[in-house]
């Protein structure tokens, strides 16, 4: 047993440490997302710190990651297990340990045969896509939902009266109704921590970097070379909601 | 001239409508609606007030130097403490004293590592995947030349979770 005078507790340096010193002004910032389907490994790390930072209900989310996967018979399989919180292991572990004597190729890996094998797969994690022309915003009777001058789509609780006209509207499924609060919620790209000169929880814990986040009125920031170079697509462009989420792979059959 | 009574009685209701809906609306709408736009302004600094939870490595780094140096110089050099470190199931309330938010011991189980390593067609190829337990071992247990390794059911009886690329070129 070491006696010894004990440090300062976790939660109560935290709130000594100052981040970002001076609190940047929206006005100078435009925020984007963008987000590498073709790094994603789907360990579902960012729904689990999205949930940590942001208090999430349990079966809601802020975002979420669904698992493509084409067969050879061209059908598209999609699943997202309780959002993909707990990753996408099998249920299972011990069968998938012992799997190898039932399947020689290993579970997955030309697993079944003809039509069950996939040809294709990837994860495509999704959010709210901050759209510029937004749908949700639009129909709010109270304006309890608008788009903030550096781009970020909020929910004001205070006025929010929970009618669900928002979740109704929005093409994505990004918004839901606090079971508790009854007042509509959703990604808000952490802006409690990017206005403080972090990055959004799920981007700070992404393993592959599959996530990125930046302002595009800093010229160096790491975003805007990656949005000037690379192969972008949007969710659902032909709904004209101009998302201000990106992608980078992403294949035609994901909805 | 005389105003005749039914104008007069107009312009009587006119005023008081006037008077009512600007006492309704002074009640009734915040006092920073439309301060930036059709919101209450307000609210974005309030958004914006919010502790965030998490602080990243460099805050387990000034207690816990040395782990996160091995950690940044190991192939997880990239994934912040939290993501192990946080325990996304229930279960866990070690090191209470320190840091009663966060759990400090973290899954050790093959549920944790598999997480990202486990092998599904729809993962990047290039990603480090491990399809088949038992035969990782059998292939690769011998060379670390231990004696024990068949016995071994644990990822991170092997493999350092901090710097998990085991050199077998030169212990091997």
């Amino acid at each position: 047993m070491v006696v010894a005078i004990p440090k300062p507790g976790w939660a109560q340096r935290i709130h000594d440490i100052e981040v970002g010193e001076e609190i940047p002004d929206w006005l100078d910032h435009y925020w984007v997302y963008l987000i590498d389907t073709t790094k994603c490994i789907g360990c579902g790390a960012c729904v689990r710190a999205d949930k940590r930072e942001n208090g999430v209900p349990p079966m809601f989310f802020r975002t979420w990651v669904e698992r493509y996967q084409i067969t050879e018979d061209n059908h598209v399989h999609v699943d997202s297990p309780d959002g993909g919180y707990g990753g996408f292991l099998p249920e299972d572990l011990a069968q998938l340990l012992t799997s190898a004597e039932k399947d020689p190729a290993g579970p997955g890996r030309g697993g079944g045969k003809g039509k069950n094998k996939v040809t294709k797969g990837f994860f495509v994690p999704k959010m709210c896509n901050h759209c510029r022309n937004t749908p949700c915003t639009q129909v709010c009777p109270v304006n309890a939902s608008y788009q903030s001058p550096d781009g970020v789509v909020l929910v004001d609780k205070t006025r929010c009266i929970g009618c669900s006209y928002c979740v109704q509207a929005c093409p994505y499924g990004s918004r839901y109704i606090h079971p508790e609060k009854h007042t509509a919620d959703k990604c808000t790209w952490c802006y409690h921590r990017i206005t403080k000169g972090l990055m959004p929880a799920c981007v700070t814990v992404c393993p592959t970097g599959a996530r990125k986040f930046g302002d595009l009125k800093d010229e160096s920031s790491e975003i805007k070379k990656l949005l000037a170079t690379q192969r972008l697509n949007v969710l659902k462009p032909e709904l004209n909601t101009e998302p201000f989420c990106f992608y980078i792979g992403l294949d035609q059959s994901v909805r | 001239m005389r105003t005749p009574k039914h104008l007069k009685r107009a312009l009587w209701i006119i005023a008081l409508l006037f008077v009512a809906g600007n006492a309704v609306r002074l009640l009734a709408v915040p006092e920073s609606f439309g301060q930036f736009g059709e919101f209450r302004g307000a609210h974005l600094s309030e958004e914006r007030e919010r502790d965030p939870v998490h602080r990243g490595s460099e805050v387990c780094g000034e207690c816990h130097d040395e782990r996160l140096e091995e950690k940044n110089n190991g192939a997880h050099g990239p994934i912040p403490c939290e993501n192990c470190h946080f325990q996304p199931y229930a279960g866990d309330e070690t090191h209470p004293e320190a840091h009663p938010e966060i759990s400090q011991s973290p899954d050790r189980s093959q549920r944790a590592c598999l997480t990202c390593h486990q092998y599904f067609p729809a993962r990047p190829q290039a990603f480090p995947q491990l399809a088949n337990f038992p035969e990782h071992i059998a292939t690769n247990g011998p060379k670390l030349k231990k004696d024990d390794v068949g016995a071994h059911t644990l990822c991170v009886h092997c493999h350092n979770p901090h710097d998990p690329k085991i050199d077998l070129g030169q212990n091997g």
